[in-house]
Formats: structure tokens, C-alpha cells, sequence
């Protein structure tokens, strides 16, 4: 190995200016709220069809598929929703970042979940409602109790939530809209004001060919806008694919402790999805000054669920700190120095947790915990981040 | 020879002349890495590697790799992960890998392991002192295992888990807690194998709650199982003394083994509820054996003792050559001459052909392949899998439009398909990031690419 | 007055001859694990420092089986409270219950502990984390409703349903079958089919060499159902023997029949956990209809009644583990 390390920094100079260009560079032009125009286009990484819908394409379909989704390195990926058209995920995009869906027209999807921070918001814990900001300077307003997911390959999610509660994403979307400390309003309620604006109209009308708007478009277009965000073109999947170069020694090593059975991070962080999207205990402490956070078990009743939340994806975590439900790790290092030490260490003995059976101390040594981490920034490709819109259709300012 | 096994021999003489088309030989000698001439090799070649002690994990993420130990007047090519306190010696993912030859020894995980690879073979390499598993076949389809020699290993020596379609031939496994285990797998044949002086010799197993709910189609042919009997090992204790078992696996053939020196029996057939009590009921496992089938097998002093076989609190005073403690249906045993044999009742004789007789090989006649993708949609798929992410046809995203691309390079394609393969800077990297090298998709998909490129990518 | 079933055993309170009755019946009944939601929803406890006995105290704690630190706490205020008064058979009885209905739910926890498993087949693992906390209190439980359930025998003359009580803390053991035979002989109405029930699975569980009959397990397990029609615990098992000895059509129809049951409130639990078994048993037979209407009205269930368990198998050693079914899906076949 010659030249790892330029290799290596070449890498890092490619991400940084893809993140830096997406960011300045706008798909639509400086526009008023009645010239903005629907982009006929897919989204990177879809292909349009004959039928103007937009089907994701990988190289990983060019593998084998998973039996029963084991997961796996070369393999096809799962099911996924994809097919809408380009016009119906571009008025998603406008809706994202409109806060004329809140009842207070103060908080859109994209104040917790802004292209800024990666499709999150940089928070330990999120603000709803009255909030002030963007980011980690988001102030005032509503203390939401878990922190926002980055939004990543939604597509191929079964549940959503921290505690998998909503079985759709129209469900998950749905319970943001009603939540009193979030967005505060009803599905009528929120129709209505879309119905109102002129520009929502006429968008409406080309990408679902409606004269009246509804409810359910509304959530559809949310829908696929949200499911056009993929992350599957890092470094590491270059690597899979072939791309030796991609990854330098240490990353690589990284790997290797990563997918051995002794330190079982693959076995819930299954690639190529790096997360199984199961539920799983794994006893971090809450944060403090915060109640311990039951998770799954408020949700199901289930008491072996108690603590219990959705496996996330690891794609893009070195871009979305801090870690865990309630951003107890604001540094990969803690996150990864927690699941290295005897199980149930963070919690009282007496919490009555089922810890999942994967957790089980690796005694990782601090090199490999270090390699562990190089290899989790792999795992970055933000190419398809969306663009910011310069005005909305509600003439409400843009959250940016 | 049969038809299916000159169609296999054909199909692999094939491989491995069009591997050798462009294929190359790698060498790595004591002192260099195994992992940089993996890391340099492509589909079809063979990485050489010459005797010594080489203290790495080999990893190997593409398909078509094989990589090979020398051997030289006995001396091979040593994976020791002591010093290094690594945890495995060999892991590959990728599909038609072949790992032969080599001595893996003192890792804390696995010595040799496939994860969700198929067309897989591992042979003639000797594992010992393994924290997990020796050799451990995971999620794979069409794979061979043989001529391996195994030893110490505090789980199995050879564990085939939840996989189809894999042969293990010919290899020796002594002082591990298993010998060979198949568990929850379809379609397997344990032929010609040794396995001596571990706590059970061959067990072939379903184990509840795990993702597939059944097993069955398994061979246990004509191995030489001795003295099983180990008690080095904790997680085996309760077990021990076993030479095969069969629990809850349908239609497993057990012919022409010689079995010999087992403390509690030869063969154990057991139901999932005469296993262990450990384990949750799991309502989706069918719990009996059914067409389990003994015979032409040589029994010598099995069952002297009868520690730990029993179930629910009732124990048996001895146990004897052949043991089932399962009821199941279609069961039958062919009597050899002197041999002892508890709950066989209702067993019914063998016909004179048993279910395998046929069967020379699990192994697939061609291997799994991906769905099947012409040229030119291999070509459009890569367009939108990889280029789409930065550019778009006519305006700018990550990287300049297409339309530009297509100007610049009209009646050239083997210029693009070079120039993405290595690209070089056109503009000031203000405007544009640099773009990555795709010199991993091959020759000729870029070429194809880039005719994709040239003449069909239009508006998108 | 209640009817108490024990015939031989005198009451020292009216009290404790209630709580004595209730823990008769729950046995009784087979863990019917009566759940009083509205009851355990009306207090908020932490396990009492003092643990004087108070009856009122330690029901409610017991109410809880999605809290395994109040099910402990209310066994321990009976046991306590057992421990006080030897003589009192109504105090003891208590105990067995509340002991026993601690067991009941520890043992269904201790089915999300398989990660235990795991560390038990690597031998670096020190000894005291091969037993989880779970666990090693069941085990004690065990010894401890062991030594109850003999202790009465002793002070009392011998009954049917005594002997019941002992086969069913040994559970499906060869060593329970003599004392189940003889419940069975005698049969005692408020059995209500137990002891042939436990007869039946210990028939099943045992290979034939060691007393085990499957046709004998089907008999007395349709002699259970007999004397117990609504039982779906009795019907699920049922259907599996039968499907065994190949008689699907029959066994399928008594699948179909758990879907016409109407449980009381006490029963939700048991008929929710009998529905996710029977489902999966009419997948196994290839009737995914029936599999899915069985779980479509097991999910009812759950979401009608938040407290009621979800008690799905987890998967052991599930390398990946991307499908450890801790969510409503099902494992895939």
C-alpha cells in the first residue's frame, strides 16, 4: 500500500466539497411563490421511467438476493417504496420545508430534520413547537423528549419512530401533525390552509392531476419526497463494490472488528442497511436531568420492551451527532466506549431491562475502538441531500 | 461418473478456463501481506501465498477470489491472531471464493468464516485454538468444505449455519466441543470425515427462534466417528458422550458410518422437546424427526454409560449403539449384525434403497447467480446507481451536466470509459469536487457505460 | 361463604380464607393469570421498605405481570407473611400463588434473557453471569414453592389435589407423572381437567422407552378438555398432538374452534399467548388463512388491551439477528 493516506485525503476532499456545493448550489431558480415550477427531473440515484415515475436504481440489485433479508455484504437490497413521479416528490420537498402545515405556521418537517445537519437537527433532544432557530441553536418553545433520526433511506423502513410505533411513514408523518408539542393541527385543519394558497393549488393539480386537495396527497407527496433520500454511495459501499482504494488500512480494519462475531456490531447493524430496523435494549443511561426513557414499552406494553428503541441506520453518523434516543454521546468515541464495557453498566441493576442478547462486552482495545470509529466515516455520502427551497408556495419565510 | 457429476466437472473445468483467461497468480511471501495481494487481485485470480507466519485478518470482498496457501515439504503458510489479539483469520463475503492450504490458529472469534457468500469451497486448511467457530459457513448456497483439519475450537469445529446446498468432505475435527454441526440448513452431506475426541461428533440440529424454522435433507455418510466423549469443554458438558445426533432435522440418512467408543450413543435421534429445556417452545418448528434412515453403519461399544441421556428426569440405565428418544414418522433402520438399540420399536426396516442413494453431491451443477442483466441494462442501471448522483442531463448538480459530458466526448466512448476509470481534473475545483475513479466497474461495463452515456441519456 | 375446595384444611380467618380460595383457584385453573387491569392501574407502589403484610398491598403489586419488580415485591409479602405463621395452610397456600404466579411471568421473561444463552457456551464468561438475575430468582422460587407445597402435605392429610399441587411445581417430569396418576384416579371436580392436562404433556414430553405414549397424551389431553371445554391452552396442545399422528383435518378444527371462544377478562392473557402458538401451528399445516385470522385476533386483543403481553419467541444466537422478532411482525418461514 503506497499512497493510502493520499488516497484517503482525496476522499475526504471529495465529500467535503460535495457536502459544500449541494448546499450553494439551489435545482430551482430564485423564484417567486407563484413561478415556482414542479422539477420534472428524478432525484439522484432514481432513474424516470416511461410512466413518469422515478424507481431507485443500486448496484447492490445487480447482486444476489438476501434469503429471508439476512443482510449481507454483496447482496440485492430489500423491498423498497419507490415510483413516484418527479413533480409528486418535488411538491413533498416544498411541503417538507413549508411551515404552513403547523398550526402556528412556525415549525415545518425541515426544522428538525434540515439539510444543514444532514437531515437532522444536531440536538440531543428536539423543539416542537415555538421553537426559534435552526440546529443546535434551536431554542424556546416545546422540549420534545427524543432527538430527530436523520431522515436516510426511509424507503426501505418497515417502522418508524425511536420506538418503531408507526407502521407507515403517512402514520409517522401524521402523529408529527397532531402532536400537541409539535405541530399541533388537524389533517382538516391543515388542508385547509394548503387549500388556500393559490400556488399549492396549481402544483396539486400537475402532480396528481386533482382539482381538489387532499389529505392523503398531502401525505403522498410528503412521502415521496421523503423516500427519494437515499444514502447508499459512501466510500464504503464503493468499497463493496470493488473500489479497493476506497477505504485505507485502518478503515478497513475497522471493518473487520465491526462484522466479527465477538464485537456483533453487523449483527443489529446489518449491512447493507447498517441497521436491522429492530427494536433492541441496550441500556443507555437517560440523559441527564431526564427521565429514564421506557421506549417500546410505553408503546406496546411489552415489558421485555422496556427501554427498548429502533436499531438506527449508521449511513452518515459521523455527520449526525449526538448519538443515541435522547443524544446522551455527543462523540462516535463515547457511543462506541459504551457497548465496550459489561452490559447494563449505564443503568441500575434493578431497572428490570432485557438487555438485547447481542450486548456483550468486547474487550475492544482502544485501537480498535479507534478503528471502529475511522470506519463508521465510510459510511458518509450525502450527495443526495435536498436542495433548500429559495421561497415556498405559502410566502411563508424559508427555515434555513 | 453420473450425468449431474459430469455436468459439475464441466461447469468447473469452464470456470476455470475462462478464469484463467485473464486471471493472474499473486504471490505473497513470509513477511508481506496477505491482505495487499487480495487487495490487488480481481475475479479469477489466485493469491499465492508461500510458508510463514503472517499475523493479519484476510478479508475478501469481491467475488471470484481464490486464495491458496503453499505448501512446501509440509510447511504452510501460518494465520496467527495471538499476538495480535485478533478476531478472525479469514473472513470473505464474496461469492465463488476459495480459501485452500492454510494453518489459522489462536483467534478470538472465527478462524475461517463466510458471511452470506455463495459458491463458496474451503478446503485442505488445518484450524486450531478458535474462541468460536473453526470453519463456519453462514447464509451461503452451493458451497464444499473438505479435507480441513480442525481442532480446539470451544464451539464447533466445522458449523454450517442457516445455509443451502453444502458438502463436507474429508476433513478431520477432534478436541473441539462440536465436531460438525448443520443447524437450521437445507441440503447438506457430511461424508468421509474424522471426527474424534470432541464432546459430540456430528450433530445436525434445529435450533428454535432463529430466522429458518427447519432442516432437512442431510447426509451423514460413511465418516469414521470415535470416541466423542470430551468433557474440555463447559458449554458441551451436558452433552458429551455422543457420537451423531439428529434433532428435529427431517430426512437425514445416516449410512456406512463406523461409530465407536461413545459413552452414551453411537446415534441419538432426538425431538426439539427431548433436547433441552433452555430453549422457549417455538410453535412454528415442526419438534419431531421425521425419515431419519440408519444404515450399513459399523457400531463398536457405544452407550456403556448413560450419563446425561435422559429427558424430563427420566434417565436411561445404559444407552446403546442407536438411541431415539424422538417419535416422528417414516423412520427406519437397517439391523447390524450385534448392535444395541433403544426405542427403535416402531422403526421399520430399510428398503434397499435409501433416500441418498442417488445423491453424490449437494453441490449445485451452476452456481447462483444474480438476476440475470443484459449489457446495456447492466449499463443503464450503473448510469443511475452511480453517475446520476452528480449529474443531471442538462443543468448542474454535483458535477457539470451531461449534455457538456456528451459534447466533449461525441464519437469517443473508449475515451470516456478510460477517463471515468481515472479521472483527471478539467476544471477549476472551485466549480466542480473532483470526481471518484470508477475504475472498480469493469472494462467493459464502462465502455458499455459510457455508449450509455453517448447515446441514450437524454432528458431525464 | 366461597366453597373452598380443600376439604381437610382449617381456616383461621375470613381473610385469609379468601386469599387461601383465591390461591386455590389460580393453581387450579391452571395460571389463568386473572388480571384485574382496572385494579392494578388505581395505585402506584414501589416495592414497600417495611414489609408488614397487607393483603390490599401486596393483591394490587401482584396485578402487575408487565412489572417484575411489584410481581416479586407482592410474592415476598406473602411469602413473608407464610413464613410468620407455618401453621396457618390458608397463608401458605397463599404463598404457592403468589409465588407461583411471579414464576409464571419470570418464566415467559426469561425467554428475552436467551442472550444469556450465548455467554453459557463461551467458557470465559464468569460463572455468576451464566445465571442471570431472572433466572436465579426462578430457580429459587422453584425450591421455595417446593418446600411449601410438601410442607402442607405433611401437616395434612393426603388429597388429590396436594398431589396436584406437587406434580405441578416439579412441572413435565417423569417424577410428576405417579403423583398425577393419582389425581387423575380421584379426579377431583375443582381440577377441572389440570392433572389430566400435565399427564398429557408429560406423556408427549417423554420419549416412549421412558413412559411416554403420543396416544395416550391425545386421550388425556381431550379428557382435560372435557372437563375444561373453554381452556384454549388445552385445545392449541391438543391440535399439535394431532397434527403429529398426521390428523390434520382434526386438528385444524379444534384451531378454528379457539376462534370462537369468548375469555373473560382473567383468561385474555392466556387465550392472547394460546392465539400467537395456534397461529403459528396452522402456518406449519399450511393454513395461512387460518394463521392469519388467528393472529389478526390476537392483535385485536393487544391493541384493545394495552396491558395485556406480547410474548413472542426471540430468536437465540440469531447471528444477524435482523429478524429477533421484537415487533408485531411475525418471523418470516
Amino acid at each position: 500500500m503506497t499512497s493510502n493516506t493520499a488516497v484517503n485525503k482525496f476522499w475526504l476532499t471529495i465529500v467535503c466539497h460535495a457536502a459544500a456545493l449541494i448546499l450553494s448550489t439551489a435545482l430551482v431558480v430564485r423564484a417567486s411563490a407563484a413561478e415556482i415550477q414542479l422539477s420534472p427531473h428524478c432525484p439522484p440515484y432514481f432513474r424516470l421511467q416511461a410512466d413518469n415515475s422515478c424507481t431507485l436504481a443500486s448496484l447492490y440489485d445487480t447482486y444476489p438476493a438476501a434469503h429471508e433479508r439476512w443482510g449481507g455484504y454483496r447482496v440485492a437490497l430489500p423491498a423498497r417504496r419507490d415510483g413516484f413521479s418527479p413533480q409528486q416528490i418535488d411538491l413533498g420537498r416544498y411541503l417538507f420545508f413549508d411551515p404552513i402545515l403547523s398550526a402556528d405556521q412556525d415549525l415545518s418537517c425541515a426544522h428538525c430534520h434540515h439539510p444543514n445537519f444532514t437531515l437532522a437537527d444536531g440536538l440531543g433532544t428536539s423543539i416542537g413547537r415555538h421553537g426559534a432557530g435552526l440546529g443546535p441553536a434551536r431554542q424556546g418553545g416545546s422540549a420534545l423528549p427524543r432527538s430527530a433520526p436523520p431522515l436516510w433511506n426511509l424507503a426501505f423502513q418497515q417502522t418508524f419512530f425511536w420506538d418503531s410505533r408507526a407502521a407507515t411513514l403517512e402514520d409517522q408523518i401524521e402523529t408529527v401533525l397532531i402532536t400537541e408539542e409539535e405541530m399541533a393541527t388537524t389533517p382538516d385543519e391543515m388542508v385547509n390552509r394548503v387549500k388556500a394558497i393559490p400556488a399549492y393549488r396549481r402544483m396539486f393539480q400537475e402532480a396528481f392531476a386533482t382539482e381538489e386537495i387532499s389529505y392523503t396527497q398531502v401525505l403522498e407527496a410528503l412521502v415521496a419526497f421523503e423516500t427519494s433520500l437515499v444514502s447508499l454511495s459512501s466510500r464504503y459501499d464503493l468499497y463493496i463494490h470493488g473500489a479497493q482504494d476506497a477505504l485505507n488500512n485502518q478503515e478497513l480494519n475497522g471493518l473487520n472488528i465491526f462484522r466479527s462475531f465477538a464485537s456483533r456490531c453487523s449483527q443489529c447493524h446489518t449491512p447493507p442497511l447498517f441497521t436491522s430496523g429492530q427494536l433492541a435494549t441496550t441500556g443507555v443511561p437517560a440523559p441527564i436531568s431526564r427521565e429514564f426513557d421506557s421506549g417500546a414499552q410505553t408503546a406496546t406494553g411489552e415489558p421485555s420492551l422496556r427501554g427498548a428503541f429502533k436499531v438506527p441506520t449508521l449511513r452518515n453518523i459521523t455527520l449526525t451527532a449526538p448519538y443515541m434516543h435522547a443524544g446522551q454521546f455527543s462523540t462516535l468515541e463515547e457511543a462506541i466506549t459504551f457497548y465496550n464495557a459489561e452490559p447494563g453498566h449505564a443503568v441500575h441493576a434493578e431497572s428490570g431491562l432485557t438487555l438485547h442478547w447481542h450486548m456483550n462486552n468486547p474487550n475492544l482495545r482502544k485501537d480498535e475502538l479507534q478503528d471502529l470509529i475511522a470506519f463508521l466515516g465510510t459510511l458518509t455520502d450525502t450527495t443526495a441531500l435536498p436542495a433548500v427551497p429559495d421561497a415556498l408556495p405559502s410566502g411563508i419565510a424559508v427555515p434555513k | 461418473m453420473n450425468k449431474s457429476s459430469l455436468t459439475r466437472a464441466f461447469f468447473w473445468i469452464c470456470c476455470l478456463m475462462s478464469a484463467s483467461l485473464g486471471a493472474k497468480e499473486i504471490p505473497v511471501k513470509s513477511g508481506e501481506s496477505i491482505q495487499d495481494a487480495i487487495n490487488s487481485a480481481s475475479s479469477g485470480d489466485i493469491v499465492r501465498v508461500m510458508p510463514g507466519l503472517y499475523q493479519e485478518t484476510v478479508y475478501i470482498d469481491r467475488d471470484g477470489i481464490t486464495l491458496q496457501g503453499v505448501v512446501v515439504n509440509g510447511e504452510r503458510a501460518i494465520l496467527d491472531g495471538e499476538k495480535l489479539g485478533l478476531h478472525d483469520g479469514i473472513i470473505a463475503s464474496g461469492h465463488g471464493v476459495i480459501i485452500e492450504g492454510f494453518h489459522v490458529r489462536n483467534y478470538r472469534s472465527n478462524g475461517i468464516t463466510t458471511q452470506g457468500a455463495n459458491n463458496f469451497r474451503i478446503r485442505n486448511n488445518i484450524v486450531e485454538n478458535i474462541h468460536l467457530y473453526g470453519i463456519f459457513p453462514q447464509f451461503g448456497k452451493n458451497g464444499l468444505v473438505a479435507q480441513n483439519i480442525i481442532s480446539r475450537t470451544s464451539d464447533a469445529g466445522i458449523y454450517v449455519g442457516m445455509s443451502e446446498n453444502v458438502d463436507i468432505i474429508a476433513n478431520e475435527v477432534f478436541e473441539n466441543a462440536l465436531g460438525i454441526e448443520a443447524e437450521n440448513s437445507h441440503s447438506i452431506l457430511i461424508e468421509a470425515n474424522y471426527a474424534h475426541d470432541n464432546a459430540v461428533g456430528i450433530p445436525v440440529v434445529i435450533i428454535p427462534g432463529l430466522q429458518t424454522k427447519s432442516g432437512a435433507d442431510v447426509i451423514v455418510r460413511n465418516n469414521i466417528v470415535i470416541n466423542n466423549n470430551s468433557r474440555l469443554f463447559k458449554r458441551s458438558m451436558d452433552r458429551s458422550g455422543r457420537g451423531i445426533t439428529v434433532t428435529a432435522v427431517d430426512r437425514v440418512t445416516i449410512e456406512g458410518n463406523i461409530v465407536k467408543d461413545h459413552r452414551s450413543c453411537g446415534i441419538c435421534v432426538h425431538s426439539m422437546t427431548s433436547m433441552s429445556a433452555a430453549f422457549p417452545v417455538d410453535a412454528a418448528i415442526e419438534p419431531e424427526p421425521d425419515e431419519t434412515q440408519i444404515a450399513n453403519n459399523i457400531f463398536v461399544n457405544n452407550g456403556y454409560d448413560a450419563i446425561g441421556l435422559g429427558v424430563a428426569g427420566a434417565t436411561l440405565e445404559h444407552g446403546a449403539d442407536v438411541v431415539s428418544l424422538a417419535r416422528g414418522k417414516g423412520h427406519c433402520y437397517q439391523a447390524t449384525q450385534g448392535a444395541t438399540t433403544l426405542g427403535l420399536s416402531r422403526w421399520a426396516e430399510c428398503p434397499s434403497t435409501l433416500n441418498a442413494s442417488g445423491v453424490q453431491s449437494f453441490q449445485l451443477t451452476e452456481p447462483v447467480v444474480s438476476k440475470a442483466l443484459s449489457p446495456a441494462q447492466k449499463a443503464q442501471l450503473t448510469y443511475h446507481a452511480v453517475c446520476s448522483g452528480c449529474h443531471a442531463y442538462a443543468h448542474t448538480m454535483i458535477g457539470p451536466p451531461m449534455m457538456v459530458v456528451k459534447a466533449l466526448y461525441q464519437d469517443n466512448p473508449e475515451g470516456l470509459a478510460d477517463w471515468i476509470a481515472a479521472p483527471t481534473k478539467k476544471r477549476p475545483i472551485e466549480d466542480y469536487p473532483a470526481m471518484p475513479p470508477q475504475n472498480y466497474l469493469s472494462k467493459e461495463l464502462r465502455l458499455d457505460l459510457a455508449r450509455y452515456i453517448l447515446n441514450e441519456v437524454g432528458v431525464d | 361463604m366461597i366453597n373452598f375446595p380443600l376439604r381437610d384444611i382449617k381456616l383461621k380467618s375470613n381473610t385469609l380464607n379468601s386469599s387461601a380460595h383465591w390461591a386455590l383457584r389460580s393453581i387450579i385453573l391452571l395460571l389463568a393469570l386473572a388480571t384485574n387491569f382496572a385494579l392494578a392501574d388505581s395505585r402506584v407502589f414501589a416495592c414497600p421498605a417495611d414489609t408488614t403484610f397487607d393483603m390490599a398491598t401486596a393483591e394490587i403489586l401482584l396485578q402487575k405481570p408487565w412489572d417484575t419488580e411489584a410481581l416479586a415485591c407482592g410474592a415476598q409479602l406473602y411469602i413473608a407473611d407464610a413464613d410468620k405463621s407455618p401453621d396457618d395452610i390458608a397463608a401458605q397456600l397463599a404463598a404457592v400463588r403468589a409465588n407461583e404466579r411471579y414464576m409464571y411471568y419470570l418464566d415467559k421473561i426469561v425467554l428475552y434473557e436467551l442472550g444469556y444463552l450465548i455467554n453459557w457456551y463461551v467458557d470465559d464468561v464468569p460463572e455468576e453471569k451464566k445465571l442471570n438475575a431472572p433466572m436465579h430468582a426462578m430457580i429459587l422460587a422453584q425450591q421455595e414453592q417446593l418446600r411449601l407445597v410438601r410442607h402442607m402435605r405433611d401437616e395434612n392429610r393426603p388429597s388429590p389435589e396436594l398431589d396436584y399441587f406437587e406434580a405441578q411445581t416439579l412441572g413435565v417430569s417423569a417424577q410428576a407423572q405417579p403423583l398425577l396418576l393419582k389425581a387423575v384416579a380421584a379426579d377431583p371436580h375443582d381440577l377441572a381437567g389440570a392433572a389430566h392436562a400435565q399427564l398429557s404433556e408429560t406423556y408427549y414430553t417423554l420419549p416412549d422407552i421412558l413412559g411416554g405414549d403420543l396416544n395416550k397424551a391425545v386421550s388425556m389431553m381431550q379428557a382435560a378438555g372435557k372437563r375444561s371445554p373453554e381452556n384454549p391452552r388445552y385445545i392449541r396442545i391438543l391440535s399439535g398432538y394431532l397434527s403429529e399422528l398426521d390428523r390434520d383435518e382434526q386438528a385444524i378444527s379444534k384451531l378454528r374452534s379457539l376462534l370462537e371462544l369468548t375469555p373473560t377478562q382473567s383468561e385474555l392473557q392466556l387465550y392472547t399467548d394460546q392465539l400467537r402458538s395456534a397461529s403459528e401451528l396452522a402456518k406449519r399445516m399450511d393454513e395461512s388463512q387460518l394463521a392469519s385470522q388467528l393472529n389478526g385476533t390476537r392483535q385485536d386483543l393487544l391493541d384493545e388491551h394495552p396491558y395485556l403481553q406480547n410474548r413472542k419467541v426471540v430468536s437465540a444466537m440469531g447471528h444477524f439477528g435482523s429478524n429477533d422478532p421484537r415487533t408485531a411482525q411475525s418471523q418470516p418461514k
